[in-house]
């Protein structure tokens, strides 16, 4: 089990930093979760069980311009801001 | 009035308030006054809206045709958008979030004059059945300080149980309403999922999401319904079919009705208390002349590791909105943008939101995708298809809501121990089916709340009410 489990590449695909010891304490739970979960493949199970309600509901509303939220108001939750922007760092790297 | 206020139901408050025997702002003073006194040692509350409440009362006061509602103090898990209001989902990456509009169910009850008194505490992102993830403080159970009230919406189940609002509203992924209620003596109702609108409310595991009442009385929660129910454009998977009248439902005995139930040795792991009033309650239905059959459901076992598939994979995908750039919490002094991402994220995400992030994104990739989480969703199909033919011989089927009381804080450390508390609960939201948990009384060594869970078909909850109303009858008695 340990040797799918590779924490340090989901921490990078979930975009979080831990500390070694937080991972110490957590690798041990992740790994007793997964196998636990992992009983699932007990069941014979086939492809051809019918969807559920809640997968046929996945509708997409019609592609029609509506109204949205005024641009000063989205502006207000933002952490951090210049005139009608939101600030982030910067993305292009120098050489 | 001799009578304190805060004793009455939401149906006899309303009822005197609308005519005009009561005022809103005389109700509002007595909440208030309860939350002040309580809620230092409860701590059901993450913000309390003393002074909006106050306006509220007044203008529904000067009002002359006044709501269903009227007056009706109630209490909001903070994980459902009331605009203006902080919403903090108990995260420290929401602390200070105040959303710009409210949530269908919101406005619903607004406008029928209902009045918010606060919003209550849960585990962070409503992750968690015993409060003890919230990012600032856990909750205590009113009914013994030293055990927790449940979870995830423990805080809206305390809050009505010490008679801090006169309802609540909670939302349901996994039992997050039905348990806490049963720990706090409620009722609490996780409606058909599309029956009542997700619009505002924050994304957990979207597919399995819903948000209902926590109430003191069955027609309390029935009453809720047919407020807060009904087709809502702004969510794509509400359901476009009417709201039916589930007071009068009340009305009916339900005479008629085949009862399924679980065998002795599917419930053997259940705490002795709960066990024998489970027992009691059939033997009592049996003598009213009510049709009971033991079912057999045999996926049972398999819900709960199906769900902390589906449940962490749909949360790692909805939380990644959480990074820092458009709102809510950003680390300060970054300078780059992948850095600021992980760093805000590490800091602002609790121990166990974080456990399941990586759970969710451990089954939803590359090369595990198919073995984790597709299989999940095929079980999913087939434990549906497994109440589907239930269904086909009982009308409901009756289980406990918890294997186990109110336990003290600290006492479930191993996450895998803390999930179990879900056993009977997490299989009606991966099916989609309608659940109320009913209280069914105390206990008599530690005078700790009793509760019974009855499951329906989709959009069946008038037999729920029907049950449940004919239960609450018998203890009351």
């Amino acid at each position: 089990m340990s040797r799918e489990f590779d924490l340090e590449h989901l921490c990078q695909l979930a975009h979080l930093y831990l500390e070694p010891e937080e991972k110490a304490r957590l690798r041990p739970q992740l790994e007793k979760i997964v196998a636990w979960v992992g009983q699932l493949k007990e069941l014979p199970l086939s492809e051809s069980l019918p969807e559920l309600e809640v997968e046929r509901r996945l509708a997409l509303r019609p592609d029609k311009v509506e109204p949205s939220f005024p641009l000063k108001v989205v502006l207000e939750s933002a952490p951090e801001k210049d005139d009608c922007f939101i600030k982030v760092p910067k993305v292009i790297e120098e050489k | 009035m001799s009578f304190p206020l805060t004793k009455l139901t939401l149906g006899e408050l309303c009822e005197l308030v609308r005519r005009g025997e009561i005022k809103a702002s005389e109700v509002i003073e007595a909440y208030l006054n309860n939350i002040k006194e309580k809620d230092p040692e409860i701590r059901a509350f993450i913000t309390i809206t003393e002074d909006e409440a106050r306006k509220r009362a007044k203008i529904v006061d000067d009002k002359e045709k006044k709501g269903k509602l009227a007056g009706a103090p109630i209490a909001i898990k903070d994980n459902i958008l009331t605009k203006g209001i902080r919403t903090t989902c108990a995260s420290r990456i929401l602390e200070n979030y105040i959303p710009p509009y409210n949530a269908t169910v919101v406005e619903r009850l607004l406008a029928e004059d209902a009045i918010i008194v606060g919003k209550t505490n849960l585990d962070e992102f409503a992750m968690g059945s015993s409060t003890e993830n919230s990012a600032f403080f856990p909750t205590r159970n009113p009914y013994d300080l030293n055990r927790v009230p449940g979870g995830s919406s423990g805080g809206s189940a305390a809050a009505v149980a010490a008679q801090e609002a006169v309802a609540s509203l909670g939302s349901d992924t996994g039992g997050s309403i039905r348990q806490p209620a049963a720990f706090c003596g409620l009722v609490g109702l996780k409606p058909t999922y599309g029956r009542v609108s997700r619009y505002g409310l924050v994304a957990f595991a979207s597919s399995l999401d819903q948000i209902g009442p926590l109430t003191r009385s069955v027609e309390d929660a029935a009453l809720l319904m047919e407020v807060i129910a009904g087709y809502d454009p702004r969510d794509s998977t509400s359901v476009n079919i009417p709201v039916p009248p589930y007071t009068e439902a009340l009305k009916m005995p339900p005479n008629g009705l085949k009862i399924g139930y679980l065998r002795e040795e599917k419930i053997k792991e259940v705490a002795p208390e709960i066990k024998s009033a489970y027992f009691n309650l059939l033997s009592f239905l049996d003598k009213e002349g009510l049709t009971l059959k033991a079912v057999d459901l045999k996926l049972w076992d398999y819900a709960l590791p199906c769900y902390y598939i589906i449940a962490p994979s749909e949360a790692s995908s909805n939380l990644a909105r959480y990074d820092g750039v458009r709102y809510g919490f950003r680390y300060p002094g970054e300078n780059n943008l992948k850095g600021m991402y992980s760093l805000t994220r590490t800091t602002g995400f609790g121990a166990e939101v974080k456990r399941r992030i990586l759970l969710g994104t451990f089954a939803l990739s590359a090369g595990y995708y198919e073995a984790y989480y597709g299989r999940a969703r095929l079980v999913r199909r087939l434990l549906t298809q497994e109440f589907r033919q239930t269904f086909e011989s009982v009308d409901v089927i009756l289980t406990p809501t918890t294997p186990e009381l109110p336990f003290p804080f600290g006492a479930k450390a191993d996450p895998i121990v803390m999930y179990l508390s879900d056993y009977f609960t997490v299989a009606v939201n991966l099916a989609g089916l309608p659940a109320i948990s009913v209280p069914i009384g105390l206990t008599q060594e530690k005078n700790l709340p009793l509760g019974l869970q009855i499951i329906a078909p989709p959009f069946e909850e008038i037999r729920l009410f029907r049950l449940a109303f004919f239960i609450e009858k018998k203890v009351k008695s």
